[in-house]
């Protein structure tokens, strides 16, 4: 598959990139323990096409999109039921998120999901709105819509938890 | 729903706060070691939660037509023919009983084959990474080993044909209420499959074993637990597999009874074990010399040198632990390099044994290296998985000794021969077998040897294997 050169170049982008992915796909979701599998399986099939996706201008930009996809498949099925699948490492592995963050995650669902997607590539992902755009196959002004809007929808709802709980 | 043009900048600065603070859960995230992420690649396949889902993500993948259009996506591979037959003649009994005198835990491949009306024997082999199974909501007790069986190695994804998980318990009493969570799992099971029970009404199956079906793009696949004193088994045989048609209803259920029946012979504490004349001994601890890194693994993990001794292994000769291994070198198997092994982490000791009163002596090793990371279980599946990687690979040292391997009768034990000719001429046998020990994060590797012109070990391959199997019972009791 790869040399051992090939092992540590990838270690390195997995070192340095994963934690990123991972917040990315939790706030695209909302559900920690998937986004961290989900991230896994991405990084584990970039390293299965290694000889390829190294040669991209940017190789995370894959991974997200594949960690992304993938995640969103999960989400759309998800049920108790399948969330079970994921038992290791997920649910064990990690805390409660605190009230404040249940407040973003339960603000970030009342956005559909192209919306939500749109914002966190801008905000977590640091994206511009072509290179968002390029990623999502969406015409630019489509995202600029998404994202005004998204981002207002957004502050109310949050807004509306910050009230709902005070 | 407020117009898009209405969003002000402390709406911006709401925003990027709050997703920001999401960062501070992922930020808790125990992330993969990088090693588990490579070996997940390299072992990936399609039966998975994720593998269900990324079928969903490639349709999205193949729709698009520009930008990241064909994002992980599996590369298409050639798909070897069938290998199974369209219909599986019932295994006679003195078959299964033959095959059940092989020591493990869960089915072979042999079995496999026979039970299921396979053409050749799968490879049953060590899960490099734990991916966790199909309506599977729980893990009951302590997961033991996970193996995944495929037709060929070398295309595991392609000829993916099922998959053995086997926990462990403090009772028998627990196990039953392990076996019984698997089953409420499976049947409260809805997506991405609903499995149907079948029962002794439908087919034949016996008490302890539990069998269901499901189907998956028209095919059915089966999905089985089974309990039997401390032990539960899980099986799946897979749907829709390219490398054959589905099993049929009857070889699924064989396949589970066999399951329980290995079970009930070699899986812990329970009543009587048909078909095995002796009790597999108890692991005795004594104080060894351990040579390897600091600080060093306690010899209490590690066969006590009094139990290597044996008619065929010692020639009735007692054993004893010497400080016979190279200092610095965790070496001890044919086709093992330093570099391999620098590469590999985890702590290691190595215990040499001796037979006899001469200081030389030496008839074999064993070697525990003890992974103490979180992801203990899944660090030693995928070291048993590139072991065996590079056992089978065989090499040629710089001298020209040519080193080929053949697989034993259990998963993780081989025969390695080496045609000597740099220093002497001859023939250098090894047996060598790799197994995960109950102590978690553990794996022990134990070798002897025996050379064409009848030094060390001088008995048949099939005796030379069941040493090695009864020296890695002993050693998974650590």
């Amino acid at each position: 598959m790869a040399g051992q050169g090939s092992d540590a170049e990838f270690d390195a982008f997995y070192r340095g990139t994963a934690r990123r992915v991972v917040h990315l796909v939790y706030a695209s979701t909302g559900d920690l323990g998937l986004a961290q599998d989900c991230t896994q399986e991405a990084y584990a099939r970039a390293w299965q096409q290694w000889s390829t996706v190294r040669t991209h201008d940017d190789p995370l930009a894959w991974v997200r999109t594949v960690a992304r996809r993938l995640a969103i498949s999960a989400w759309r099925k998800s049920s108790g039921q399948e969330r079970a699948y994921r038992r290791h490492g997920a649910t064990a592995d990690t805390g409660p998120p605190s009230e404040d963050r249940v407040a973003v995650v339960a603000a970030l669902r009342t956005l559909s999901e192209p919306v939500r997607e749109a914002l966190t590539l801008h905000y977590i992902g640091d994206l511009s709105i072509d290179q968002i755009a390029h990623e999502t196959n969406t015409p630019a002004g489509t995202v600029k819509a998404r994202l005004h809007r998204g981002r207002a929808q957004l502050a109310a709802a949050l807004r509306h938890e910050e009230h709902h709980h005070a | 729903m407020p117009d898009i043009e209405t969003w002000t900048p402390e709406d911006d600065a709401l925003v990027r706060k709050a997703l920001d603070s999401l960062r501070a859960d992922s930020d808790t995230v125990e992330l993969a070691d990088p090693r588990l992420v490579r070996a997940r690649g390299e072992g990936r396949r399609r039966r998975t939660l994720l593998s269900w889902t990324a079928g969903a993500a490639a349709a999205a993948i193949v729709a698009a037509t520009v930008g990241y259009a064909a994002m992980g996506r599996d590369e298409a591979t050639p798909v070897p023919p069938a290998t199974r037959t369209a219909t599986a003649p019932a295994p006679t009994t003195t078959q299964l009983d033959d095959l059940l005198k092989t020591r493990s835990v869960l089915p072979l491949g042999e079995e496999w084959q026979r039970t299921l009306g396979l053409r050749a024997a799968p490879v049953v082999q060590a899960q490099p990474a734990y991916e966790g199974n199909l309506c599977q909501t729980l893990e009951p007790g302590t997961r033991a080993e996970t193996q995944r069986v495929v037709a060929d190695p070398a295309q595991p994804d392609e000829t993916f044909l099922g998959v053995q998980t086997r926990y462990t318990f403090a009772t028998e009493a627990m196990a039953k209420a392990g076996a019984e969570t698997l089953g409420d799992g499976i049947a409260s099971c809805a997506a991405p499959v609903s499995p149907r029970e079948r029962t002794s009404a439908d087919v034949a199956i016996a008490e302890g074993a539990r069998l269901w079906s499901y189907t998956k793009d028209g095919q059915t696949g089966w999905l089985g637990v089974a309990q039997a004193g401390t032990s539960v088994a899980w099986l799946e045989v897979a749907a829709g597999t390219p490398a054959g048609q589905a099993a049929a209803e009857p070889d699924a259920a064989r396949l589970v009874t066999r399951a329980l029946e290995r079970l009930r012979a070699y899986g812990g504490p329970s009543g009587p074990k048909p078909g095995i004349t002796t009790p597999p001994p108890r692991a005795l601890d004594e104080n060894m010399p351990v040579v390897g890194v600091e600080p060093l693994i306690p010899s209490s993990l590690f066969v006590a040198a009094s139990q290597w001794a044996s008619p065929a292994l010692s020639r009735g000769q007692k054993t004893y632990a010497g400080p016979g291994a190279q200092e610095g070198s965790a070496s001890i198997v044919e086709c093992e390099t330093e570099e391999f092994q620098a590469g590999v982490g985890g702590r290691y000791g190595i215990v040499s044994i001796r037979a006899g009163s001469g200081d030389a002596n030496y008839i074999g090793k064993q070697r525990v290296r003890l992974f103490e990371d979180v992801q203990g279980y899944e660090l030693v599946q995928a070291d048993l998985a590139r072991l065996d990687d590079l056992i089978m690979k065989g090499c040629t040292s710089p001298g020209g000794n040519r080193t080929t391997a053949k697989p034993g009768p259990v998963q993780g034990t081989y025969l390695l021969t080496t045609a000597v000719v740099d220093e002497a001429t001859g023939t250098l046998y090894q047996w060598v077998g790799v197994t995960g020990m109950q102590t978690e994060g553990a794996i022990s590797t134990i070798v002897f040897h025996g050379t064409s012109d009848g030094q060390g070990f001088t008995g048949t391959d099939q005796e030379g294997f069941a040493e090695l199997l009864r020296l890695m019972d002993l050693a998974r009791q650590k």
